[in-house]
């Protein structure tokens, strides 16, 4: 094995993780190496400061906050509350455009009149007649 | 969400992850409530140290239990529990990183950059800060398999199952990892 592969395995060989004849092999080699006896004490020196690093500590209402994040799941399992007033303003917001399509229109303003261009002789026309004279 | 066992619940402090999560997925509230103990610390410093965000990790340690609690009764013992629970703080962590990393792109503007330091900041041990400053340039996945490994002890083959990789997969992450950070905190510390 050369000597950049044994450099390969220090990792593994530091954390145990290598199988029984391989390990061996790597301490043997590290008896005669000093340059992967260096990169294994950089190694163990790098994880000491990850041990070392800040910790945080949860906040003392850590649990209870999850508790009450579970008991809000709970109630609106599918958070329907919120989906339900969405659903609600998107009827709202198509009912106010389709209103406005009339408000916006002039036909607020016409009359019967509009509608009683029908060709002379046929039922409507008589029939607007009608209605006009009765208005 | 019941509490079946009452709040003299059965369970002891000794009681194993397995019946633990067990209980979990029946709805038990106060075998939830000691696997939280037991694993907040741990899973909220992993998420701490993989985003280097504090403010946001307890969000997201709180977000991970959740997820545990909703999906306890989906547990499957072929694996351990507590790699389960780091697969999944794992994966909220990632995306977190993901979200912020879009936020930036889109908005130019770095959160994490943004933080303000506390006091307690600058009481912490220069090498270990600098330590935590320099692993935050680490290839995300070689950052996880390292934290994992150094902080939380977990074997080659728990890495693999969190990280969704293989074991020799690990081995070269954690190599690499370590070599870079070698590079890293040297040339700083010469520097």
């Amino acid at each position: 094995m050369e000597s950049d592969s044994f450099r390969r395995k220090l990792s593994a060989y530091k954390d145990g993780e290598l199988d029984g004849n391989l390990s061996e092999a790597v301490s043997l080699h590290l008896q005669n190496c000093a340059s992967c006896r260096k990169e294994l004490a950089d190694f163990e020196q790098v994880d000491s400061l990850i041990k070392e690093m800040p910790k945080l500590d949860a906040a003392e209402c850590f649990t209870l906050q999850v508790i009450a994040g579970i008991s809000r799941t709970e109630r609106d399992p599918l958070d329907l509350g919120s989906f339900s007033k969405r659903v609600l303003a998107k009827i709202l917001q198509l009912a106010e455009s389709f209103l406005e399509l009339f408000a916006d229109s002039e036909h607020e303003e016409n009359t019967l009149d509009e509608f009683s261009d029908f060709p002379p002789l046929s039922i409507s026309h008589a029939y607007f007649q009608l209605l006009g004279e009765q208005g | 969400m019941n509490d079946p066992a009452g709040r003299g619940s059965s369970f002891s402090k000794t009681e194993s992850d397995y019946e633990l999560i067990k209980a979990v997925g029946a709805g038990d509230v106060v075998a939830f409530e000691m696997l939280i103990e037991r694993y907040r610390d741990p899973v909220l410093n992993f998420i701490f140290k993989y985003t280097g965000d504090k403010f946001g990790a307890e969000d997201i340690a709180q977000e991970v239990f959740l997820r545990i609690y909703q999906s306890a009764s989906e547990f499957e013992p072929r694996g351990k529990v507590s790699t389960w629970i780091f697969k999944i703080a794992y994966n909220l962590s990632v995306n977190e990183v993901l979200r912020r990393r879009r936020f930036t792109v889109i908005a130019g503007f770095d959160e994490h950059e943004a933080e303000p330091q506390t006091p307690n900041d600058t009481a912490l041990k220069d090498l270990a800060q600098e330590a935590m400053n320099t692993i935050r340039r680490l290839p995300e996945k070689q950052r996880a398999a390292l934290l994992l490994r150094v902080n939380d002890d977990l074997s080659y083959a728990e890495i693999s199952n969190v990280l969704s990789t293989s074991i020799s997969g690990v081995e070269s992450l954690l190599f690499r990892a370590r070599e870079n950070l070698r590079k890293l905190l040297i040339r700083e510390t010469k520097e």
